[in-house]
């Protein structure tokens, strides 16, 4: 099954086949786990949000559009967005972003190139956070990774809210600007 | 209304999805009629949506595989989940109606004035299906006649405005609003004067297309889910 792409798996489950849906989990589940976990800082709400996400993925597999996006980028999209539904019905943790970024980024699978490429786009990302401003990294982390609005990025790094809109948008038109460039190379 | 000045300032908050409330909707308005603000807040996006990438990967519980498997081919949402879903449709409901409209009735004897709750008109939600019989996402009705409606579509419908319609039968309908779909996401609310018997709630596109749609009826023909 790791010879089969990511695409091919995803049409497997919109036809229902219930072997594509466990090669998917299989792949994915420690990637998908993993941010909600770091979202959310609670076991349980990990799981919980993880298999919701698995679930829409299953019931909306043949809505998947490849020209948006990959399918690990969709799902965890969903993922995302799924934490921070759920951080507002329980109670959130503050979780360091420079702790989060410290994390080994790990594919622990082997296989086809997609892997080796997927591995690529996140040690390109890392490299263009780690030329950041220290606090513009932190801001756009607290927003684009942990999920945190605005005004919760002010109040957790005790600044206020226009500095905070600041930190993130600065930080992430900087990081267009060099995803940009580094794509465009050779 | 928000010019492309305004929306340049918002498009890294919108990308994120941090945006919220009145200023998401209007920079969603503007969004939606210039081409250069949506093609910045595609380029964002693109970027917003890697950052997830940086999340480290863990191991989730034992089991974990087979129960989600097992959860995705029957088709029904984990108990745990639904009660998070039912805490977001009762909060859903919250933000759009009042839940308990009290009278005060002003005895002029000695006696206190006694307060007499008026119980809050039903609530019931009914699945928007999109192309090919895909769950679109949800229609929330509060009332009966006049009632008020919230719609939420979810990882279905492509990006884009449309146009709310409700239609009873063949005739031409009532347009409620305009639904502006980001990130996968879109959501709106607003009063509707609802017929008698059943009627359709649909998101029709700007070629005249209707991407999804729920079939409404009265309190008393459906349950809320």
């Amino acid at each position: 099954m790791w010879a089969v792409s990511d695409d091919a798996l995803l049409a497997g489950m919109a036809a229902g086949d219930s072997e594509a849906a466990s090669a998917f989990v299989a792949r994915f589940q420690r990637r998908i786990y993993g941010l909600a976990y770091t979202m959310t800082g609670d076991p349980q709400a990990a799981e919980d949000v993880a298999q919701e996400a698995f679930v829409r993925a299953w019931r909306h597999a043949s809505a998947f559009d490849a020209r948006r996006g990959s399918v690990l980028t969709w799902l965890l999209t969903i993922t995302r967005n799924l934490a921070i539904d759920s951080m507002r019905v329980r109670r959130p943790i503050a979780v360091d972003p420079d702790v989060v970024l410290q994390m080994p980024i790990v594919s622990s699978e082997p296989g086809p190139e997609q892997h080796a490429g997927r591995q690529e786009d996140s040690d390109r990302l890392y490299s263009a956070l780690a030329r950041l401003p220290d606090e513009q990294r932190r801001a756009v982390v607290l927003s684009g990774l942990l999920g945190h609005s605005a005004r919760e990025v002010g109040e957790l790094e005790g600044i206020p809210l226009g500095t905070a809109k600041t930190r993130i948008r600065t930080a992430l038109l900087r990081l267009r600007s060099a995803l940009v460039t580094t794509e465009d190379q050779p | 209304m928000f010019g492309c000045n305004e929306v340049r300032e918002l498009a890294p908050e919108l990308a994120l999805g941090t945006l919220t409330g009145g200023e998401r909707a209007e920079a969603l308005m503007h969004v939606n009629g210039c081409t250069r603000c949506q093609a910045l807040v595609a380029e964002l996006t693109d970027v917003a949506d890697r950052l997830p990438l940086l999340a480290p990967e863990m191991e989730p519980p034992p089991g974990f595989g087979a129960s989600t498997v097992a959860l995705m081919t029957a088709g029904r949402p984990r108990r745990r989940f639904r009660v998070a879903a039912a805490i977001a449709v009762a909060a859903a409901a919250a933000a759009i109606l009042s839940i308990t409209i009290v009278r005060v009735t002003d005895d002029t004897t000695s006696r206190p004035a006694a307060l007499t709750p008026v119980t809050a008109p039903a609530l019931r939600s009914v699945d928007m299906i999109g192309a090919g019989g895909n769950h679109a996402g949800e229609v929330y009705v509060a009332g009966d006649h006049t009632a008020t409606l919230r719609i939420e579509v979810n990882y279905v419908v492509p990006n884009g405005a449309y146009t709310i319609k409700l239609n009873q039968g063949a005739g031409p309908g009532t347009d409620l609003g305009t639904v502006t779909v980001m990130d996968w996401h879109g959501q709106w609310s607003g009063p509707a004067t609802l017929p008698h018997g059943p009627a359709t709630v649909s998101l029709v596109d700007a070629a005249g297309n209707t991407v999804c749609s729920a079939t409404i009826g009265s309190a008393s023909a459906l349950s809320a889910s």
